[in-house]
């Protein structure tokens, strides 16, 4: 049943790490979805095996490996991790926008049926914006200085559609993404400096929807925000997404945010994709121990309990250790896990989780675990 | 009753910018704060709002980076805005501070043991080595960590958990009773947090040390928190108990930043949009009544007439201040002052001691005028504060032609000056204006630059001749980070290639030392207050040297970029006129370049980007940056844009720098040309 994954895929089959525990067919089944929102959706961007090494005089960092997941139509799929776990370089992967030394050793990016990776650099500034878009980290920064909220946003326009002829029906067009993302008219003529934070964010949202991308990626979109405006910046990006109808990809580590937006959380831990599954699934039974881990350390304002310290061995990511990359820190690992990688197993209800402790063979080992994280 | 450990009482910071005479713009940080903090048993005291609300400014008034406009700090019955510089080292060993940025703080050259090396010299704390090691390791251990694991590595080699960590054992070293928590995990991850946060409550509990804990996460401060104040634009909105305020809070902006926290729980959603006011309203605010006024579900006619006060709620020590109370009682002010204070306060001090139960409103405009009359008191009208010199080592170069070109070396002046034996050092005279510094930069008999602010930064250029040693000196003056061990750069001087050779900064105890070029080249300068903008007041910096052969002109030819790409790497070279003058090793590298502008001339630039630049995206990424003689930013490229060609007019003479190199976040780019041409006239 259980499967290693070749770690340097030459050919790339579809879904080929993905088994199952029913019987299923690998392949998720394009009418089933995610729950919620994502329900009888088609597949609208599919990464597959997707690697991504940043070199370095002293070897390469892996820094994705070999991870794939899925978005449905109309879905915002979460995709959390720690600092450095890999998460924005996916996203970067996906666009295209990965820097030197970095580069992307393998893998596949459909977005709507187009090979991402084999668009050349004409067709790829074309795709960008209509079918991709990112809302950046620390976003604030990302507005030119010397240039008005106007002429960036026609910048974006005019870069894929031409001069426009029709200023006025531009300046329509402009204000109507500015009631989109709720800000107000008068911006338009305006500097970034002379915007609040959570209105030079809403200005990038409604650059990166203006030319209505099929999937927009927003990479610690409110992260640098007052609670209050991150909850309006956080309401923004899901009205939008749902006026437009685009899929979204919120990248944060947030676990209480994410668990208000998102649809499904995908986990990644050490460039591996350790769990996808689900929002309600996450939170109520994660599965991975990472997850669990994660989910133990959400500050709460609900109830007051132990503090949970967990630092761990973190690996060095030139030289992973061999079979599980969550081993050094797991407390459930045994020889097993330092032999075979754990293969992305499917459970119930759509959800995916590397981890030899949901095998079949390893049932009784599984018991035991779950009997652990009751008593503690 | 033991004597309360820190007291604050009738605080207001008020910063002043800008404006002539009367047209001063004033930003009210704190106004009229009350806090109080006991001393046995330790307790850590949550200090919670959003950005904005003075919680930053309470932390750097505790520090005394920052003085108080008017109102009083008493640390152990001392009020700290009078203690002299024996009095002021003695509370900093008392007060200790750990900041935000796990990172910012720690120099990049030394490796970790320096910062303890540096607290053990400042404070003495063991002449004997093996004594001091030991104490380093009792130190790392209270927060979990091992001097072998962490000692001698860099600080980048560490998680930011654990340079956190390191953080609160430099502090535990110094046995401070007080320790000042600046978002100690706003940076750090999820998972990371809970050894912070542990370290705390084992110092609190184990070491007896109070927190003053600055946060905008309020799980956090619910998990470990005794007592919180939830500011709102430099008030008290709520405080009391963590567990109380958070579980059942009282004032409207309370409640909604409360109801605002993200709930980790998908079944539990956000059933509601909230929205802020127009910022046309918000300012409507007005000058006497409640802060939260043009936000507020709740607002009546009696919130814009005066500043509500604290009410008491159920809960003993529970407190919100707000009208829809009105019909409880108004809680005691806490003004059990010390006998030990200053004249000046006296006044107010014993009437304070009898008021305890006078209405608030009488309070309030009783303080409120005092305060107006201290700070007229306090305030000279202008205080020379220093006068700062620098002699910069310089190849003075005369540009031949009048026009604007592009230099690999350094042409410093503004004027074309012949005289290449005569050093000219520019001269920074700082004075301060209210509370805003004013100043200028002169440069032999002219002004050439302004200094509105100590945040102002200036980058000056000087000729480095491989081989040469230039000495530095620099003098700070007034309330720096001195004593603290931390990282705050003063004066950086970057190497051609961009990369920093040397940093000073302001919590070194001797700010001299010797630079050695090691290439020939233009080195830039950057000059201002630390990079957290605190606790500069003023400074003297002075670079001595030989001076130098005059370099020798280059041909003025705009310079070549040439960038390959060589497997995942780029390579390339800069070429000015035949020569190859720098290399490039990757994408990310930064070169500086300064020319000559002349007001009125204009040059045409081009910038043609190659690769999977961020075009199309319409982000800011640039390319190449124009500074202007000031360091404004006058000119801006970035990838985004579809035709990087525009022309540029030099406002006025001087040494314009040009930063070329990959965008802000290294993306994107894999070639590109810049050409500066001059334009006709």
């Amino acid at each position: 049943m259980s499967q290693q994954l070749n770690p340097h895929p030459k050919s790339l089959p579809q879904n080929e790490g993905v088994i199952s525990n029913q019987n299923r067919s690998s392949s998720l089944p394009v009418e089933e979805g995610a729950g919620g929102r994502g329900k009888n959706s088609r597949t609208v961007l599919n990464v597959e095996k997707l690697r991504i090494h940043y070199a370095t005089p002293q070897g390469d960092v892996i820094a994705v490996s070999d991870i794939s997941f899925n978005l449905y139509e109309g879905e915002t799929l979460g995709l959390v991790g720690e600092s450095g776990c890999g998460k924005s370089t996916t996203a970067y992967g996906i666009l295209q926008l990965v820097q030197p030394p970095g580069y992307i050793v393998n893998g596949s990016i459909e977005v709507d049926g187009t090979e991402v990776l084999n668009l050349d650099e004409e067709e790829l500034r074309k795709f960008r914006w209509t079918g991709l878009s990112l809302i950046p980290q620390g976003a604030m920064n990302s507005l030119n200085p010397t240039m008005r909220v106007k002429d960036q946003i026609i910048d974006v326009i005019e870069s894929h559609e031409g001069k426009q002829k029709d200023r006025e029906a531009l300046r329509e067009r402009i204000f109507s993404l500015f009631q989109n993302v709720g800000l107000p008219n008068r911006i338009y003529n305006m500097y970034p400096h002379e915007l609040s934070g959570g209105m030079k964010q809403r200005v990038c949202i409604a650059m990166a929807v203006a030319l209505n991308p099929t999937v927009v990626i927003a990479d610690e979109a409110t992260s640098a925000l007052d609670v209050v405006v991150q909850r309006i910046v956080a309401q923004t990006l899901i009205s939008v997404k749902d006026d437009i109808g685009v899929s979204l990809i919120v990248i944060g580590h947030d676990m209480g945010l994410l668990a208000q937006i998102v649809d499904r959380i995908a986990v990644m831990y050490a460039g591996k994709m350790v769990e996808i599954a689900p929002v309600e699934n996450v939170y109520a039974k994660p599965l991975h121990p990472y997850t669990q881990l994660l989910i133990d350390s959400i500050p709460s304002i609900k109830e007051r309990k132990p503090l949970k310290i967990t630092e761990g061995i973190t690996h060095d990511p030139r030289n992973p250790p061999s079979g599980c990359i969550f081993r050094l820190r797991c407390p459930f690992a045994w020889q097993h896990c330092a032999e075979v990688e754990p293969p992305q197993i499917m459970m119930d209800d759509l959800h995916e989780v590397a981890c030899h402790l949901y095998d079949e063979h390893f049932a009784e080992r599984r018991a035991n675990a779950l009997a652990t994280i009751a008593n503690s | 009753m033991p004597s309360p450990l820190l007291q604050i009482r009738d605080a207001t910071k008020i910063y002043y910018s800008g404006g002539f005479l009367g047209q001063k713009k004033s930003v009210v940080a704190l106004d009229n704060f009350n806090m109080t903090i006991g001393g046995s048993p330790a307790t850590i005291t949550t200090i919670a709002g959003e950005s904005g609300s003075g919680k930053t400014t309470l932390a750097n008034l505790v520090l005394g980076f920052i003085k108080l406009t008017s109102g009083r700090i008493i640390f152990d019955g001392e009020d700290i805005t009078d203690m002299d510089s024996d009095q002021l080292k003695a509370y900093r060993r008392n007060v200790q501070a750990v900041f935000q940025d796990p990172f910012g703080v720690y120099n990049p050259f030394y490796r970790i043991d320096h910062v303890f090396d540096l607290v053990n010299r400042h404070f003495s704390l063991s002449d004997n080595q093996s004594e001091y090691r030991d104490m380093v390791e009792a130190g790392l251990n209270v927060v979990g960590l091992y001097g072998e694991d962490v000692l001698r590595k860099y600080p980048h080699q560490l998680s930011g958990g654990q340079r956190q960590r390191i953080m609160m054992a430099r502090a535990y070293m110094i046995k401070p009773k007080l320790i000042v928590a600046d978002e100690p995990v706003s940076m750090v991850d999820a998972s990371l947090r809970a050894s912070i946060l542990d370290a705390m409550l084992r110092l609190r509990d184990e070491h007896g040390i109070s927190f003053l804990y600055i946060t905008h996460d309020l799980s956090t401060a619910y998990q470990i928190g005794d007592e919180i104040y939830m500011l709102y634009q430099g008030t008290t909105a709520e405080r009391g108990t963590a567990v109380d305020v958070i579980d059942s809070p009282q004032h409207p902006y309370v409640q909604l930043l409360i109801d605002s926290v993200p709930v980790p729980d998908p079944t539990d959603k956000w059933d509601v949009n909230i929205s802020l006011p127009s910022e046309e309203e918000m300012r409507t605010a007005a000058a006497q009544g409640c802060r939260y006024y043009p936000r507020c579900p709740h607002r009546m006619d009696k919130c814009l007439e005066e500043q509500p006060p604290l009410f008491m709620m159920e809960k003993p020590k529970h407190e919100a201040a707000c009208y829809l109370y009105e019909e409880r009682e108004v809680a005691p002010q806490e003004l059990s002052l010390v006998e030990n204070r200053p004249k000046s306060i006296a006044a107010i001090s014993s009437r304070s001691r009898n008021r305890e139960r006078i209405a608030a409103a009488v309070l309030i405009i009783l303080g409120f005028a005092l305060g107006v009359i201290i700070a007229l008191n306090r305030e000279p009208e202008i205080e020379v504060r220093t006068v700062v010199e620098t002699v910069i080592v310089t190849a003075v170069v005369t540009p031949q032609e009048a026009v604007a070109t592009a230099t690999a070396m350094p042409t410093d002046v503004p004027e074309p000056e012949p005289a290449a034996e005569e050093v000219i050092a520019p001269k920074f005279v700082i004075e301060r204006d209210g509370a805003a510094d004013k100043g200028s930069i002169t440069w032999g008999e002219d002004t050439v630059g302004e200094i509105e602010s100590a945040d102002d930064r200036h980058r000056y250029r000087l000729a480095g001749i491989a081989g040469e040693t230039v000495g530095i000196k620099l003098i700070t003056g007034g309330r720096g980070l001195s004593g603290t061990g931390f990282f705050s750069p003063l004066m950086t001087i970057y190497a051609p290639d961009g990369s920093i050779v040397f940093a000073f900064d302001s919590a070194r105890r001797s700010n001299s030392g010797e630079l050695t070029f090691g290439a020939t080249g233009a080195y830039e300068v950057l000059l201002g207050a630390d990079d957290r903008g605190r606790g500069v007041d003023a400074y003297t910096i002075t670079i001595e040297g030989e001076k130098p052969e005059p370099t020798p002109l280059p041909t003025l030819v705009p310079p070549d970029f040439v960038i390959e790409r060589e497997g995942a790497v780029d390579k390339g070279a800069i070429v000015l006129g035949e020569d190859m003058v720098d290399e490039i090793q990757s994408a990310d590298d930064r070169h500086s370049y300064s020319f000559e502008g002349v007001a009125g001339s204009t040059v045409e630039i081009k910038l043609i980007t190659g690769g999977r630049g961020l075009s199309g995206t319409g982000f800011f990424a640039p390319l190449a940056t124009i500074y202007a003689p000031d360091g404004s930013i006058v000119f801006a490229f970035d990838s985004a844009r579809r035709s990087n060609r525009g022309t540029f007019t030099f406002a006025e003479t001087g040494s314009y720098a040009v930063l070329l190199g990959a965008d802000e976040r290294g993306r994107g780019v894999d070639a590109y040309t810049i050409t500066f041409t001059a334009a006709d006239g």
